[in-house]
């Protein structure tokens, strides 16, 4: 059994989110990758294979659990026996990072299983910090915060979203998640300049970035991008990527691919991309 | 316009929205060059693909059985009837039998709702709890010390055990869904076909056996002694010895104590 003390640190270099199709390669393979990142929720089982295989993982590389089913901007919505079953894995695999969204996913006892936007409001601001406190109080431990994909605005909203995760982080002390794919999407969605979200975010908050591919909807009267994570990173996002290293500094950067998963290949294809930005900007901070 | 909803009005009728179509989140939500509708649709549209996929994902035999077109009709059905109520996908579609077998599209495959039963314990037995089993060598010392001192007998069995029975040859039938190179087509009047379920290593182990069997295992599942399970399961041609070492070899059997009565 794992103590506390085998923790592994995330490393400030790019990772690989590692999904049903290729563990079983990486287990017999032990391919160089700096760390993986695995969705918490895929591990919530009594006992069986995945919990085998994720062991198998951590004994070999350093590990981020990403959870999203937690569901921390619902108003109405018992959460503490997800919770739970997060806690009890974090506990079983003492992960380097624990993080989960900026969104919503239950009205109630309803659970839609998305990450949905929250209005950017006091109100909602309040529930999530009640949530985050409580998930951080709980598992004893900081989380990490992802700002996620929307599709649309609500018109009650007080602020704009980098305030919400920035107070959010400022009033919790959770980190941020900065899910530079995601911020691309929005800009392009809500019409503002990316660089506007990641200049008001407070660089020594980021504790990892995401990277992914995104689906352009076409023949819509606006332009809309959807969040697929079925794409290699568009060269816009890497464009952005460079100039968010260049603000925020080398963080633990992840590429996430979820669906039409490619080999493995690809992805480290895709890592070894985001690495030499890493490189470029330790070059340059010496 | 009406006031801002509270978050907790907006959340409901988001999810109103998405499962039913409701209009009310639409003053709340901005167009920005969209119908405030059309931007509904694409959470609706994704929502209803990840619960469809989580179905596809728990009852591939259900989906081969009726087609692709059905499933999915079937799918959005039971999203409304049976919306989540867990933010881990792994736990949604638990009462799929239960709307199969209520849905009037469905009734003339009358073993569907029985297949889907399968392949919803064969899920569970995939996410159920470890446990070490006793050796062969533990199970006879244990049982000899037992029966020395006459005590009644609990045998308790792998968490991941399921018990499946139907009026249908249901092994058959998912075998041939499954495996369709390798199965003669089931004789779907060859009458019931009860099932073990269980999870072998990375597998998931199925095996028919007789009516006597279910009882007995069902009779030890719910903490009898063998001796009165057996009573339970009484079958002129029932045998202990020869399910009991099946068990062992298939490591089913955790733990051999006396039995301590219920309160």
């Amino acid at each position: 059994m794992l103590t506390a003390n085998d923790t592994r640190t995330i490393p400030a270099h790019a990772g690989i989110g590692l999904r049903a199709p290729h563990i079983e390669q990486v287990i017999a393979e032990l391919p160089p990758v700096e760390w993986f990142e695995l969705h918490s929720e895929n591990f919530f089982a009594a006992g069986g294979d995945a919990l085998r295989q994720l062991e198998a993982v951590r004994a070999h590389y350093p590990i981020s659990l990403h959870g999203v089913g937690l569901s921390l901007g619902s108003a109405e919505s018992d959460y503490r026996k997800h919770l739970t079953q997060l806690k009890t894995l974090v506990d079983r695999v003492q992960p380097g990072l624990v993080s989960e969204h900026l969104s919503w996913g239950a009205a109630g006892s309803i659970h839609l299983n998305g990450l949905l936007p929250l209005p950017y409001t006091e109100e909602a601001l309040a529930v999530m910090i009640e949530h985050v406190d409580a998930t951080q109080s709980l598992l004893q431990r900081q989380i990490l915060i992802e700002n996620a994909s929307t599709y649309l605005e609500y018109r009650h909203s007080t602020m704009p979203e980098w305030e919400f995760i920035r107070e959010l982080a400022q009033r919790t002390g959770c980190g941020v998640l900065l899910d530079v794919n995601n911020i691309y999407v929005n800009s392009v969605n809500h019409q503002f300049d990316p660089m506007q979200f990641i200049t008001a975010i407070d660089p020594a908050t980021v504790g990892e970035m995401h990277l992914a591919g995104f689906t352009r909807k076409t023949g819509l009267a606006a332009p809309l991008l959807i969040d697929s994570h079925d794409h290699p990173v568009y060269p816009e996002v890497w464009a952005l990527y460079r100039q968010t290293v260049a603000h925020i500094g080398v963080k633990p950067t992840l590429i996430e691919w979820d669906a039409r998963i490619p080999p493995f290949a690809v992805l480290q294809g895709e890592a070894a991309t985001a690495e030499e930005v890493l490189d470029a900007q330790r070059a340059v901070a010496g | 316009m009406r006031n801002a909803p509270s978050l907790a009005e907006l959340q409901r009728d988001f999810a109103a929205s998405v499962l039913h179509g409701d209009a009310s989140i639409e003053a709340a939500v901005a167009g920005n060059g969209l119908a405030a509708a059309q931007r509904m649709q694409i959470y609706r549209h994704i929502i209803e693909n990840t619960f469809s996929e989580a179905l596809q994902t728990s009852y591939p035999a259900v989906r081969l059985l009726v087609g692709d077109d059905f499933f999915d009709l079937a799918a959005l059905r039971y999203l409304r009837d049976y919306p989540a109520t867990s933010g881990n996908l792994q736990d949604y579609g638990a009462h799929f039998a239960a709307f199969l077998a209520a849905m009037p599209e469905a009734s003339s495959l009358a073993y569907l709702p029985d297949i889907a039963r399968l392949e919803w314990a064969r899920q569970c037995s995939l996410l159920a709890a470890d446990a070490e089993p006793l050796s062969a060598d533990a199970v006879t010392q244990r049982l000899h010390t037992l029966q020395q001192s006459e005590a009644a007998i609990a045998l308790r069995l792998h968490p991941s055990l399921q018990i499946i029975a139907s009026d249908y040859p249901l092994f058959d039938i998912w075998r041939y869904c499954m495996e369709p190179d390798e199965t003669p087509p089931p004789a779907l009047d060859r009458g019931g076909q009860p099932l073990l379920i269980w999870r072998d290593a990375a597998q998931i182990a199925m095996q028919p056996v007789s009516a006597a069997t279910t009882l007995l295992l069902r009779a030890l599942l719910d903490g009898q002694s063998i001796q009165t399970a057996l009573t339970t399961a009484a079958d002129a041609d029932f045998d202990l010895t020869e399910l009991l070492p099946w068990l062992v070899a298939n490591r089913l059997v955790i733990d051999i104590t006396a039995h301590k009565t219920a309160q």
